[in-house]
Protein backbone atom coordinates (compact mmCIF):
# COMPACT_ATOMS: atom_id res chain seq x y z
CA UNK A 1 0.00 0.00 0.00
CA UNK A 2 1.54 3.09 -0.80
CA UNK A 3 -0.12 6.93 0.44
CA UNK A 4 0.76 9.51 -1.48
CA UNK A 5 -0.70 13.39 0.43
CA UNK A 6 0.00 15.56 -2.00
CA UNK A 7 -0.35 19.67 -1.41
CA UNK A 8 -2.77 19.07 0.74
CA UNK A 9 -4.66 22.17 2.42
CA UNK A 10 -7.81 22.34 4.63
CA UNK A 11 -10.00 25.43 5.19
CA UNK A 12 -12.86 25.30 7.18
CA UNK A 13 -14.57 28.35 7.14
CA UNK A 14 -11.73 31.49 7.62
CA UNK A 15 -9.10 28.71 9.39
CA UNK A 16 -6.36 26.64 7.50
CA UNK A 17 -6.08 23.57 9.09
CA UNK A 18 -3.63 22.01 6.91
CA UNK A 19 -1.57 23.85 4.80
CA UNK A 20 0.39 22.23 1.80
CA UNK A 21 0.94 19.06 3.57
CA UNK A 22 3.15 16.55 1.83
CA UNK A 23 4.07 13.27 2.46
CA UNK A 24 3.95 9.46 1.00
CA UNK A 25 3.82 6.55 3.34
CA UNK A 26 4.47 3.11 2.46
CA UNK A 27 3.50 -0.25 3.86
CA UNK A 28 5.35 -1.81 6.83
CA UNK A 29 6.12 0.92 8.77
CA UNK A 30 4.31 2.90 11.34
CA UNK A 31 4.63 6.23 11.06
CA UNK A 32 4.63 9.06 13.46
CA UNK A 33 2.88 12.59 13.64
CA UNK A 34 3.88 14.99 15.58
CA UNK A 35 3.32 18.70 15.81
CA UNK A 36 1.99 21.10 18.27
CA UNK A 37 -2.05 21.36 19.39
CA UNK A 38 -4.05 22.69 16.93
CA UNK A 39 -0.93 21.86 13.93
CA UNK A 40 -3.57 19.94 11.89
CA UNK A 41 -2.74 16.30 13.31
CA UNK A 42 -5.75 14.53 13.90
CA UNK A 43 -7.05 16.52 10.46
CA UNK A 44 -4.51 14.74 8.28
CA UNK A 45 -5.51 11.78 9.95
CA UNK A 46 -9.08 12.29 9.36
CA UNK A 47 -8.45 13.25 5.84
CA UNK A 48 -6.21 10.22 4.59
CA UNK A 49 -9.36 7.85 6.38
CA UNK A 50 -11.88 10.17 3.73
CA UNK A 51 -13.56 11.34 6.53
CA UNK A 52 -12.57 15.02 5.07
CA UNK A 53 -12.10 16.31 1.90
CA UNK A 54 -9.27 18.48 1.06
CA UNK A 55 -9.98 22.15 -0.27
CA UNK A 56 -6.57 21.34 -2.42
CA UNK A 57 -4.18 19.26 -3.22
CA UNK A 58 -4.90 15.14 -3.66
CA UNK A 59 -4.64 11.86 -1.63
CA UNK A 60 -4.46 8.98 -3.39
CA UNK A 61 -3.86 5.21 -2.33
CA UNK A 62 -2.60 2.76 -4.39
CA UNK A 63 -3.08 5.62 -6.85
CA UNK A 64 -7.26 5.47 -6.10
CA UNK A 65 -7.67 9.52 -5.53
CA UNK A 66 -9.89 10.17 -2.54
CA UNK A 67 -13.07 11.49 -2.69
CA UNK A 68 -13.18 10.50 -6.55
CA UNK A 69 -12.40 7.17 -7.36
CA UNK A 70 -12.47 5.98 -3.80
CA UNK A 71 -14.23 7.39 -0.85
CA UNK A 72 -12.63 6.05 1.74
CA UNK A 73 -9.54 3.68 2.14
CA UNK A 74 -10.55 0.17 0.77
CA UNK A 75 -9.08 -1.44 3.99
CA UNK A 76 -8.73 0.72 7.26
CA UNK A 77 -9.09 0.40 10.50
CA UNK A 78 -9.20 4.11 12.56
CA UNK A 79 -9.24 5.22 15.98
CA UNK A 80 -9.65 9.18 15.83
CA UNK A 81 -9.62 11.07 19.26
CA UNK A 82 -12.31 9.16 21.52
CA UNK A 83 -13.83 5.96 20.67
CA UNK A 84 -17.44 5.89 20.36
CA UNK A 85 -19.42 2.88 20.61
CA UNK A 86 -23.01 1.93 21.33
CA UNK A 87 -23.64 2.51 25.08
CA UNK A 88 -26.13 0.24 25.62
CA UNK A 89 -24.09 -2.89 24.24
CA UNK A 90 -20.94 -4.56 25.60
CA UNK A 91 -17.90 -4.57 24.07
CA UNK A 92 -18.18 -7.53 22.07
CA UNK A 93 -21.56 -6.69 20.47
CA UNK A 94 -20.12 -3.32 19.80
CA UNK A 95 -17.44 -5.20 17.64
CA UNK A 96 -19.63 -8.07 16.19
CA UNK A 97 -22.22 -4.95 15.13
CA UNK A 98 -19.15 -3.19 13.30
CA UNK A 99 -17.95 -6.26 12.08
CA UNK A 100 -20.80 -7.21 10.52
CA UNK A 101 -20.97 -4.81 8.16
CA UNK A 102 -18.19 -6.46 5.84
CA UNK A 103 -18.06 -9.86 7.22
CA UNK A 104 -14.52 -9.85 6.80
CA UNK A 105 -13.71 -11.53 10.47
CA UNK A 106 -15.73 -14.07 13.12
CA UNK A 107 -16.36 -14.10 16.41
CA UNK A 108 -13.14 -15.87 17.62
CA UNK A 109 -11.13 -13.07 15.60
CA UNK A 110 -13.29 -10.59 17.03
CA UNK A 111 -13.00 -12.10 20.83
CA UNK A 112 -8.56 -12.22 19.75
CA UNK A 113 -8.58 -8.65 18.69
CA UNK A 114 -10.65 -7.69 22.31
CA UNK A 115 -8.46 -10.14 24.62
CA UNK A 116 -4.63 -8.46 22.77
CA UNK A 117 -6.18 -5.24 24.24
CA UNK A 118 -6.48 -6.48 27.33
CA UNK A 119 -9.87 -6.86 27.68
CA UNK A 120 -12.53 -9.77 27.78
CA UNK A 121 -14.73 -10.90 25.53
CA UNK A 122 -17.44 -12.27 28.14
CA UNK A 123 -17.34 -9.19 29.64
CA UNK A 124 -20.90 -8.38 30.50
CA UNK A 125 -20.92 -5.07 31.37
CA UNK A 126 -22.25 -2.49 29.03
CA UNK A 127 -20.03 -0.53 27.40
CA UNK A 128 -21.42 3.16 29.25
CA UNK A 129 -20.11 0.90 32.37
CA UNK A 130 -16.65 0.62 31.06
CA UNK A 131 -13.28 3.23 32.38
CA UNK A 132 -11.97 5.40 29.73
CA UNK A 133 -8.40 3.01 29.53
CA UNK A 134 -11.16 0.12 28.67
CA UNK A 135 -13.02 2.51 25.99
CA UNK A 136 -10.16 3.12 24.35
CA UNK A 137 -8.89 -0.34 24.41
CA UNK A 138 -12.04 -1.15 22.86
CA UNK A 139 -11.27 2.02 20.40
CA UNK A 140 -8.27 -0.19 19.46
CA UNK A 141 -9.23 -2.92 19.14
CA UNK A 142 -12.20 -2.12 16.78
CA UNK A 143 -9.46 -0.56 14.81
CA UNK A 144 -7.35 -3.98 14.24
CA UNK A 145 -9.53 -6.45 14.64
CA UNK A 146 -10.61 -6.89 10.91
CA UNK A 147 -6.61 -6.95 10.17
CA UNK A 148 -6.84 -3.83 8.00
CA UNK A 149 -4.28 -2.79 5.40
CA UNK A 150 -3.80 0.69 6.76
CA UNK A 151 -4.45 1.51 10.46
CA UNK A 152 -4.71 5.15 11.81
CA UNK A 153 -5.19 5.51 15.28
CA UNK A 154 -4.87 8.94 16.68
CA UNK A 155 -3.98 9.75 20.61
CA UNK A 156 -4.11 5.64 21.31
CA UNK A 157 -2.55 6.10 24.62
CA UNK A 158 -4.77 8.43 25.99
CA UNK A 159 -6.61 7.62 29.12
CA UNK A 160 -3.75 4.33 29.15
CA UNK A 161 -2.36 2.84 32.15
CA UNK A 162 1.61 2.12 32.11
CA UNK A 163 0.69 -1.19 31.07
CA UNK A 164 -1.72 -0.31 28.71
CA UNK A 165 0.63 1.81 26.72
CA UNK A 166 2.93 -1.00 26.82
CA UNK A 167 0.09 -2.93 25.01
CA UNK A 168 -0.01 -0.42 22.13
CA UNK A 169 3.40 -0.49 21.41
CA UNK A 170 3.41 -4.51 21.55
CA UNK A 171 0.20 -4.14 19.30
CA UNK A 172 2.06 -1.60 16.77
CA UNK A 173 4.66 -4.00 16.46
CA UNK A 174 2.67 -7.01 15.99
CA UNK A 175 0.34 -4.72 13.04
CA UNK A 176 3.84 -3.95 11.51
CA UNK A 177 5.26 -7.76 11.24
CA UNK A 178 1.58 -9.05 10.21
CA UNK A 179 1.61 -6.31 7.75
CA UNK A 180 5.07 -6.31 6.55
CA UNK A 181 3.48 -6.19 2.99
CA UNK A 182 0.45 -3.90 3.62
CA UNK A 183 0.52 -2.22 7.12
CA UNK A 184 1.15 0.94 7.67
CA UNK A 185 0.05 2.42 10.74
CA UNK A 186 -0.02 6.01 12.00
CA UNK A 187 -0.13 7.47 15.45
CA UNK A 188 0.50 10.56 17.01
CA UNK A 189 3.35 9.90 19.94
CA UNK A 190 6.87 10.08 19.78
CA UNK A 191 8.26 7.10 19.81
CA UNK A 192 11.77 5.86 18.54
CA UNK A 193 11.38 2.92 16.80
CA UNK A 194 8.45 4.29 14.53
CA UNK A 195 9.35 7.47 11.35
CA UNK A 196 8.43 10.44 12.65
CA UNK A 197 6.64 13.63 10.91
CA UNK A 198 6.11 17.01 12.04
CA UNK A 199 3.42 19.33 11.00
CA UNK B 1 -13.21 -3.98 -5.95
CA UNK B 2 -16.82 -4.75 -4.18
CA UNK B 3 -18.84 -7.14 -5.83
CA UNK B 4 -22.61 -6.61 -6.24
CA UNK B 5 -23.32 -9.03 -3.54
CA UNK B 6 -21.34 -7.93 -0.90
CA UNK B 7 -22.83 -4.17 -1.95
CA UNK B 8 -26.31 -5.07 -1.27
CA UNK B 9 -24.91 -7.32 2.05
CA UNK B 10 -23.26 -3.89 3.36
CA UNK B 11 -26.21 -2.09 2.75
CA UNK B 12 -28.41 -4.20 4.39
CA UNK B 13 -26.40 -3.82 7.25
CA UNK B 14 -26.39 -0.41 7.74
CA UNK B 15 -29.92 -0.38 6.77
CA UNK B 16 -30.34 -3.13 9.99
CA UNK B 17 -28.07 -0.83 12.34
CA UNK B 18 -30.48 2.22 11.41
CA UNK B 19 -33.48 0.85 11.85
CA UNK B 20 -32.28 -0.79 14.93
CA UNK B 21 -30.32 2.08 16.51
CA UNK B 22 -32.54 4.65 14.65
CA UNK B 23 -36.11 3.70 15.31
CA UNK B 24 -36.50 0.85 17.75
CA UNK B 25 -33.91 1.31 20.29
CA UNK B 26 -34.65 4.90 21.07
CA UNK B 27 -38.34 3.45 22.39
CA UNK B 28 -39.12 5.79 24.64
CA UNK B 29 -39.27 8.42 22.37
CA UNK B 30 -42.03 6.98 20.94
CA UNK B 31 -44.65 7.40 23.77
CA UNK B 32 -45.16 10.83 22.80
CA UNK B 33 -46.07 9.52 19.84
CA UNK B 34 -49.09 7.72 21.42
CA UNK B 35 -50.18 10.33 23.32
CA UNK B 36 -50.12 12.82 21.09
CA UNK B 37 -52.58 10.66 19.07
CA UNK B 38 -54.82 9.52 21.91
CA UNK B 39 -54.93 12.47 23.27
CA UNK B 40 -56.45 13.91 19.79
CA UNK B 41 -58.33 11.10 19.62
CA UNK B 42 -59.45 10.92 22.77
CA UNK B 43 -60.56 14.20 22.79
CA UNK B 44 -62.99 13.44 20.34
CA UNK B 45 -64.79 10.82 21.76
CA UNK B 46 -64.86 12.91 24.97
CA UNK B 47 -66.80 15.57 22.94
CA UNK B 48 -69.07 13.02 21.09
CA UNK B 49 -70.01 11.25 24.39
CA UNK B 50 -70.87 14.58 26.30
CA UNK B 51 -72.54 14.98 23.26
CA UNK B 52 -74.03 11.98 23.42
CA UNK B 53 -75.70 12.57 27.26
CA UNK B 54 -76.70 16.50 26.46
CA UNK B 55 -78.61 14.56 23.41
CA UNK B 56 -77.71 16.59 20.76
CA UNK B 57 -75.61 13.35 18.99
CA UNK B 58 -77.14 10.20 19.22
CA UNK B 59 -74.58 8.04 17.36
CA UNK B 60 -70.74 6.90 18.05
CA UNK B 61 -67.78 8.41 16.32
CA UNK B 62 -66.27 5.93 13.47
CA UNK B 63 -62.80 5.35 12.76
CA UNK B 64 -62.97 7.85 9.41
CA UNK B 65 -64.46 10.43 12.15
CA UNK B 66 -61.58 10.19 14.40
CA UNK B 67 -59.30 10.19 10.95
CA UNK B 68 -60.63 13.23 9.88
CA UNK B 69 -60.63 14.71 13.16
CA UNK B 70 -56.92 14.26 13.56
CA UNK B 71 -55.75 14.94 10.30
CA UNK B 72 -58.55 17.78 9.97
CA UNK B 73 -55.90 20.77 10.36
CA UNK B 74 -57.19 24.10 10.24
CA UNK B 75 -59.67 26.11 8.51
CA UNK B 76 -57.79 28.93 6.05
CA UNK B 77 -57.17 32.34 8.52
CA UNK B 78 -58.02 35.12 6.62
CA UNK B 79 -56.34 38.02 9.05
CA UNK B 80 -58.85 40.53 7.50
CA UNK B 81 -61.58 38.37 9.61
CA UNK B 82 -61.91 39.88 13.18
CA UNK B 83 -61.41 36.39 14.70
CA UNK B 84 -58.36 35.86 15.93
CA UNK B 85 -55.27 33.48 14.76
CA UNK B 86 -56.07 30.42 16.85
CA UNK B 87 -53.19 27.84 17.17
CA UNK B 88 -53.89 24.58 16.00
CA UNK B 89 -52.23 22.35 18.32
CA UNK B 90 -53.53 19.11 16.88
CA UNK B 91 -51.67 19.94 13.67
CA UNK B 92 -48.26 21.59 14.88
CA UNK B 93 -47.42 19.20 17.69
CA UNK B 94 -47.38 15.79 15.57
CA UNK B 95 -45.76 17.70 12.99
CA UNK B 96 -43.06 19.38 15.36
CA UNK B 97 -42.63 15.72 17.60
CA UNK B 98 -41.93 14.07 13.86
CA UNK B 99 -39.56 16.85 13.19
CA UNK B 100 -37.94 16.35 17.01
CA UNK B 101 -37.99 12.22 15.67
CA UNK B 102 -35.92 13.27 12.58
CA UNK B 103 -33.95 15.68 14.94
CA UNK B 104 -29.83 14.88 14.94
CA UNK B 105 -29.88 10.93 14.86
CA UNK B 106 -27.96 11.06 11.35
CA UNK B 107 -25.43 13.66 12.40
CA UNK B 108 -25.37 12.19 15.71
CA UNK B 109 -24.97 8.77 14.20
CA UNK B 110 -21.58 10.45 12.06
CA UNK B 111 -20.42 11.54 15.09
CA UNK B 112 -20.44 8.48 17.17
CA UNK B 113 -20.34 4.70 15.97
CA UNK B 114 -21.60 5.49 12.53
CA UNK B 115 -18.25 7.13 11.50
CA UNK B 116 -16.66 3.35 11.92
CA UNK B 117 -19.71 2.31 10.14
CA UNK B 118 -18.95 4.56 7.41
CA UNK B 119 -15.57 3.68 7.18
CA UNK B 120 -16.53 0.01 6.56
CA UNK B 121 -19.58 0.58 4.34
CA UNK B 122 -17.12 2.32 1.87
CA UNK B 123 -19.02 5.06 0.07
CA UNK B 124 -21.06 7.82 1.00
CA UNK B 125 -23.64 7.52 -1.27
CA UNK B 126 -24.65 3.81 0.72
CA UNK B 127 -25.01 5.42 3.87
CA UNK B 128 -26.74 8.62 2.19
CA UNK B 129 -29.49 6.22 1.30
CA UNK B 130 -29.49 4.51 4.13
CA UNK B 131 -30.25 7.35 5.99
CA UNK B 132 -33.34 8.22 3.19
CA UNK B 133 -34.66 5.04 4.12
CA UNK B 134 -34.59 5.27 8.09
CA UNK B 135 -35.96 8.77 7.49
CA UNK B 136 -39.12 7.01 5.49
CA UNK B 137 -39.10 4.38 8.03
CA UNK B 138 -39.41 6.99 11.31
CA UNK B 139 -42.16 8.59 8.90
CA UNK B 140 -43.99 5.39 8.66
CA UNK B 141 -43.63 4.07 12.13
CA UNK B 142 -44.45 7.32 13.46
CA UNK B 143 -47.69 7.02 11.32
CA UNK B 144 -48.56 3.50 11.67
CA UNK B 145 -48.56 4.52 15.87
CA UNK B 146 -50.92 7.06 15.52
CA UNK B 147 -53.59 4.76 12.77
CA UNK B 148 -52.74 1.80 16.02
CA UNK B 149 -54.13 4.12 18.49
CA UNK B 150 -56.82 5.85 16.96
CA UNK B 151 -57.71 1.88 15.78
CA UNK B 152 -57.53 1.09 19.80
CA UNK B 153 -59.54 4.33 20.94
CA UNK B 154 -62.32 3.50 17.80
CA UNK B 155 -62.49 0.07 18.94
CA UNK B 156 -62.92 0.67 22.74
CA UNK B 157 -65.50 3.88 22.44
CA UNK B 158 -66.70 4.21 18.63
CA UNK B 159 -67.18 2.61 15.58
CA UNK B 160 -65.13 0.48 13.27
CA UNK B 161 -66.28 2.18 10.28
CA UNK B 162 -65.00 4.72 7.96
CA UNK B 163 -68.03 6.85 7.11
CA UNK B 164 -68.17 9.96 7.94
CA UNK B 165 -71.18 10.63 10.71
CA UNK B 166 -73.07 13.77 9.72
CA UNK B 167 -74.20 14.48 12.79
CA UNK B 168 -70.83 14.88 14.24
CA UNK B 169 -69.97 17.42 11.45
CA UNK B 170 -70.25 20.50 14.07
CA UNK B 171 -67.91 18.52 16.24
CA UNK B 172 -64.80 17.79 14.23
CA UNK B 173 -65.59 20.62 11.55
CA UNK B 174 -65.89 18.29 8.59
CA UNK B 175 -68.62 18.52 6.20
CA UNK B 176 -68.70 17.39 3.18
CA UNK B 177 -71.58 16.44 0.95
CA UNK B 178 -72.02 13.11 0.43
CA UNK B 179 -70.82 11.69 3.50
CA UNK B 180 -71.23 8.13 2.20
CA UNK B 181 -68.38 9.01 -0.21
CA UNK B 182 -64.94 7.71 0.61
CA UNK B 183 -63.12 9.98 -2.14
CA UNK B 184 -61.66 11.89 0.90
CA UNK B 185 -59.85 8.61 1.98
CA UNK B 186 -56.67 8.70 0.11
CA UNK B 187 -56.26 12.67 0.91
CA UNK B 188 -56.36 11.41 4.69
CA UNK B 189 -54.69 8.37 4.49
CA UNK B 190 -51.64 9.41 1.79
CA UNK B 191 -51.12 12.83 1.65
CA UNK B 192 -49.80 13.27 5.92
CA UNK B 193 -47.79 10.64 5.16
CA UNK B 194 -46.53 11.69 2.07
CA UNK B 195 -46.05 15.42 2.93
CA UNK B 196 -44.83 14.34 6.33
CA UNK B 197 -41.87 12.46 4.27
CA UNK B 198 -41.08 15.40 2.12
CA UNK B 199 -40.48 17.71 4.94
CA UNK B 200 -38.43 15.22 7.04
CA UNK B 201 -36.20 14.35 3.90
CA UNK B 202 -36.43 18.38 3.60
CA UNK B 203 -34.85 18.59 6.87
CA UNK B 204 -32.88 15.70 6.49
CA UNK B 205 -30.97 17.04 3.41
CA UNK B 206 -30.97 20.56 5.22
CA UNK B 207 -28.96 18.72 8.10
CA UNK B 208 -25.73 17.96 5.54
CA UNK B 209 -25.84 22.08 5.31
CA UNK B 210 -26.32 23.45 8.39
CA UNK B 211 -26.46 22.39 11.80
CA UNK B 212 -29.43 20.30 12.95
CA UNK B 213 -31.24 22.62 14.95
CA UNK B 214 -31.15 24.92 12.09
CA UNK B 215 -33.44 22.37 9.90
CA UNK B 216 -35.24 21.72 12.62
CA UNK B 217 -35.78 25.58 13.19
CA UNK B 218 -36.42 25.72 9.15
CA UNK B 219 -39.48 22.80 9.16
CA UNK B 220 -41.00 24.22 12.24
CA UNK B 221 -41.39 27.57 10.35
CA UNK B 222 -42.59 26.00 7.36
CA UNK B 223 -44.84 24.04 8.93
CA UNK B 224 -46.44 27.05 11.81
CA UNK B 225 -46.65 28.74 8.35
CA UNK B 226 -48.81 26.68 6.49
CA UNK B 227 -51.04 26.77 9.23
CA UNK B 228 -51.07 30.33 8.98
CA UNK B 229 -51.23 30.87 5.52
CA UNK B 230 -53.56 28.49 2.78
CA UNK B 231 -50.94 28.45 -0.10
CA UNK B 232 -49.64 25.67 -2.00
CA UNK B 233 -46.55 26.90 -1.37
CA UNK B 234 -46.69 25.75 1.40
CA UNK B 235 -46.52 21.78 1.96
CA UNK B 236 -48.13 21.78 5.16
CA UNK B 237 -51.28 22.65 3.46
CA UNK B 238 -51.20 19.35 1.57
CA UNK B 239 -51.80 17.26 4.95
CA UNK B 240 -54.42 19.22 6.30
CA UNK B 241 -58.50 18.09 5.16
CA UNK B 242 -60.21 21.08 6.14
CA UNK B 243 -58.63 22.48 3.30
CA UNK B 244 -58.46 19.58 0.76
CA UNK B 245 -61.23 19.51 -2.40
CA UNK B 246 -63.42 17.24 0.06
CA UNK B 247 -63.93 19.50 2.86
CA UNK B 248 -63.75 23.36 1.25
CA UNK B 249 -65.09 24.22 -2.40
CA UNK B 250 -61.61 24.91 -4.35
CA UNK B 251 -59.73 23.73 -1.81
CA UNK B 252 -56.27 20.91 -2.74
CA UNK B 253 -56.80 18.33 -4.42
CA UNK B 254 -55.17 15.17 -4.07
CA UNK B 255 -52.98 14.42 -7.33
CA UNK B 256 -50.90 17.83 -7.25
CA UNK B 257 -50.38 18.22 -3.41
CA UNK B 258 -49.10 14.20 -4.10
CA UNK B 259 -46.87 14.88 -7.14
CA UNK B 260 -45.47 17.99 -4.85
CA UNK B 261 -44.86 15.72 -2.02
CA UNK B 262 -42.73 13.25 -4.24
CA UNK B 263 -41.07 16.29 -5.99
CA UNK B 264 -39.65 17.54 -2.78
CA UNK B 265 -38.72 13.96 -1.31
CA UNK B 266 -36.63 13.10 -4.31
CA UNK B 267 -35.14 16.61 -4.23
CA UNK B 268 -34.54 16.47 -1.16
CA UNK B 269 -32.57 13.18 -1.31
CA UNK B 270 -30.60 14.15 -4.13
CA UNK B 271 -29.19 16.93 -2.81
CA UNK B 272 -28.58 15.93 0.17
CA UNK B 273 -26.82 13.31 -1.01
CA UNK B 274 -24.34 15.95 -3.47
CA UNK B 275 -23.92 18.04 0.13
CA UNK B 276 -23.11 14.72 1.83
CA UNK B 277 -20.25 13.57 -0.72
CA UNK B 278 -18.32 16.88 0.10
CA UNK B 279 -19.36 17.13 3.68
CA UNK B 280 -16.54 17.10 6.50
CA UNK B 281 -16.72 14.65 9.02
CA UNK B 282 -15.07 16.34 12.55
CA UNK B 283 -16.35 16.07 16.09
CA UNK B 284 -18.56 18.35 16.31
CA UNK B 285 -21.86 18.84 14.40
Amino acid sequence: MKIEVQNVTKRIKDATVLDRICLTMESGTVYGLRGKNGSGKTMLMRAICGLILPTEGTITIDGERMGQEISFPRSVGALIETPSFLPGYTGLRNLQILASIQRRVGKEEIEDSIRRVGLDPADKRKYKKYSLGMKQRLGIAAAIMEKPDLVVLDEPINALDEKGVELVRDILREEKERGASSSPAMIKKNWNCFRMRYL
Amino acid sequence: MYSNDKSKRNFFCLLKHDAAIGILRPILKWLPVILIFAASGGYLLAMVEASAESGTVSSKATLGDMLAYVFQGKTPYNPEDKESFSIPFGYLLPNLYLAYLIGNYPVKDLLGTGQQILLRTQTRARWWLSKCAWCAGTVLAFYLVGYAVMLVLTAAGGELSLRLTPELGNLHGMYTEDPSSMAWLPSAFVLPIATSLALSMLQLGLMMLIKPVGAYIAVAVIVSASAYFYTPLLIGNYSMLLRSVHFMPGGLGFWLPLMADIAITLISAAAGLLAFRRYDILDKA
